[in-house]
């Protein structure tokens, strides 16, 4: 496939002679970004012509690629973030970073478009492997940490998705996404096992809360850059991973119940956290819920929501790093902030902030409306309208702190900040072909009515709570390495027992 | 004879193993030794529920009819590369670590990593 090989090719072809010629880092990056947009530009003119494509690298029998709908979206959203992040850090890293930066970019290719058991486990493992590669890469001892502490949930969790492919392979004969769904498998207690132990593996790669218990200080704690990437894109890959596992058996109401414990159990954390990017990490895990819920709904509108937001989310929580590293206050309390913080740093964390609150015309409006319109049971709607309300208070937080302080009226890292502001509005846009109608009955809905309620009864509730939430702090036991362990195990049992024993 | 039923038990024993060290030990050294038993009993797992009585070596040759599945040992030095490279750059983190923190003790470790991150801040 040409466009596959020009995206991967691309990326693998200049990280590599970035490391050969040690200059012109930046500009060689940004040709390999042309070369990924030339791929996917490819990937997309044929999905419109023929819908979704499936096809085998190595020839018949090889290893199964699917190119469809959320995996060109997913392909928008590494595009766009690298572009961002390009020009945010412009010339400024040495050339090794930028060439671990190419080959993540590449791994994240390589992984939206695998259909393959043992094709998705390779794509993650390195997913994950450079990503620690460059938490660590500030050299200081706190991020070298956050990084250890991931590589040994990543592995383990490996360990296991690796023992639930043994079980699917050892039952169906093939590690063939495609095949497996067309075999119609008897689900039976053994294939039952290995998806438990596949979903919870993938888990602990997609930020959802008692599995990713690594994430907070991880993302917190490397360069903005880093984790403007890893909270776009990086967990997506374990989210996106699940998904295709997903389309092997029904797994929906999993999903459903994953989804409400990590938004609910997010968005309280975010609400007692104390530093911007501890907020916007435990609202990384927060917003997974939309997307897992979307997903296991079922239903069609709910998928296209939830695929929607998969790649809204990227823009958006992109945007607030940024931002919070232009501020210069990202790792610092948000009660004893002093000084000037750029005025980019403000309107972005403005238009973020307004968009992961769910109000029109942004983004995250539309997906999470669709979600919304998705789901039919009321307790999901419940939990969604719950963790929407959590997200309003502790942003409202954040930004009444921030905006507090002075404003210095220099552009500096404006650029890229400008680019994503733009895209989070904009991106809406793309809503109609999809939809196949204009999305504007979404505004004129009973889901305005939602987003503008929520948004004025979670403000109301950050100034009743303000001066609680300064003093209370929830427990941190459960993020230190040997709980994040126990609570991964905990995790497994719990979904093996729900996948053997739930109709 | 070593059956894969048998082979697969004593993985998962070894798995148990792996994940007891995990959670108990608190030496960093020997967590990454114990999550390199864990990821050998996988290799281990798979390769015992690969396994079939009475099949030859799948090369070519006259008189053979009945071939192994070549395609599980593949994988499994796919996963032992892999495994390997984690392993690799776990260590090199853990001297980073304890060439800074002068320690290998691991809570120790976390208490002086969220006083160099937090300076002061109550998370």
């Amino acid at each position: 496939m040409i466009g596959f090989s020009l995206a991967i090719g691309g990326y693998l072809t200049f990280g590599t002679l970035i490391l050969i010629l040690r200059r012109g880092e930046y500009y060689l990056s940004l040709v390999a970004w042309a070369f990924g947009g030339a791929g996917l530009t490819s990937l997309i003119l044929r999905f419109i012509q023929q819908g979704a494509f499936v096809w085998h690298v190595g020839g018949r029998g090889g290893i199964e690629m699917r190119c469809d709908l959320p995996a060109l979206l997913f392909g928008g959203l590494v595009l766009s973030l690298n572009l961002a992040t390009l020009l945010y850090m412009g010339k400024k890293e040495e050339g090794t970073f930028y060439a671990l930066y190419n080959y993540l970019l590449a791994t994240a290719f390589s992984l939206e478009l695998s259909h393959d058991l043992f094709n998705i486990y390779v794509s993650i493992e390195l997913l994950s492997l450079i990503s620690i590669l460059l938490i660590g890469y500030g050299k200081k001892t706190y991020q070298i940490w956050a990084g250890l502490k991931y590589l040994i949930l990543s592995s383990l969790s490996m360990s296991l998705y690796l023992l639930g492919v043994a079980l699917v392979y050892r039952i169906s004969g093939t590690l063939s996404i495609g095949a497996l769904k067309s075999e119609e498998l008897v689900i039976g207690k053994g294939l039952k096992i290995g998806l438990a132990l596949m979903v919870v593996g993938l888990a602990v790669k997609g930020g959802i809360f008692f599995f990713s218990m690594w994430l907070p200080e991880a993302h917190a704690s490397s360069e903005t850059v880093v984790s403007a990437l890893l909270s776009g894109m990086a967990i997506k890959g374990g989210i996106f991973g699940i998904l295709r596992v997903a389309e092997i058996a029904d797994l929906g109401a999993l999903l459903i119940v994953l989804g409400g414990a990590t938004g609910i159990f997010g968005a309280l954390y975010a609400l007692m956290a104390k530093t911007p990017k501890k907020i916007l990490s435990f609202h990384t895990m927060s917003q997974m819920s939309y997307i897992l819920i979307g997903f296991g709904s079922s239903s069609a509108l709910g998928i296209l929501g939830a695929s929607l937001h998969l790649v809204f989310h990227g823009l958006f929580k992109g945007l607030l790093f940024l931002s919070a590293g232009a501020s210069g206050a990202g790792r610092r309390s948000l009660y004893s902030l002093e000084g000037d913080i750029p005025g980019s740093a403000k309107l972005g964390l403005v238009v973020g902030s307004l968009s992961i609150v769910a109000l029109p015309p942004f983004d995250a409006f539309f997906s999470k409306s669709l979600c919304m319109e998705g789901i039919s049971s009321l307790g999901s709607k419940a939990t969604l309208l719950a963790i929407g309300l959590g997200t309003v208070t502790s942003f409202v937080k954040l930004n009444w702190y921030m905006l507090r302080t002075g404003t210095s009226y220099s552009f500096f890292k404006g650029k890229s900040i400008v680019l994503l502001s733009l895209l989070v509005l904009g991106s809406a846009a793309f809503l109609p072909p999809l939809l196949e109608t204009a999305p504007l009955h979404l505004l004129g809905s009973e889901h305005l009515a939602e987003s503008l309620i929520t948004f004025f009864l979670g403000t109301a509730l950050f100034f009743f709570l303000k001066e609680k939430l300064k003093k209370t702090s929830l427990w941190q036991f459960p993020f230190s390495l040997g709980n994040s362990v126990c609570f991964f195990f905990g995790g497994l049992l719990f979904v093996a027992l729900f996948l053997l024993y739930m109709p | 004879m070593v059956t894969g039923s048998f082979a697969a038990s004593i993985a998962v024993l070894v798995f148990a193993i792996g994940t007891g060290g995990l959670i108990l030990k608190n030496n960093l050294i020997m967590k990454l030794l114990s999550l390199n038993i864990v990821n050998t009993s996988s290799i281990l797992f798979f390769i015992a529920v690969s396994y079939r009585q009475g099949v030859q070596a799948p090369i070519i040759g006259p008189g053979k009819e009945l071939y192994a599945d070549p395609l599980p040992q593949a994988l499994v030095l796919t996963a032992i590369v892999i495994n390997f490279g984690v392993l690799a750059l776990s260590l090199i983190f853990a001297i980073s670590i304890v060439r800074r923190y002068h320690t290998l003790d691991v809570k120790k470790i976390q208490r002086e990593a969220r006083r160099e991150f937090g300076s002061g801040v109550e998370d």
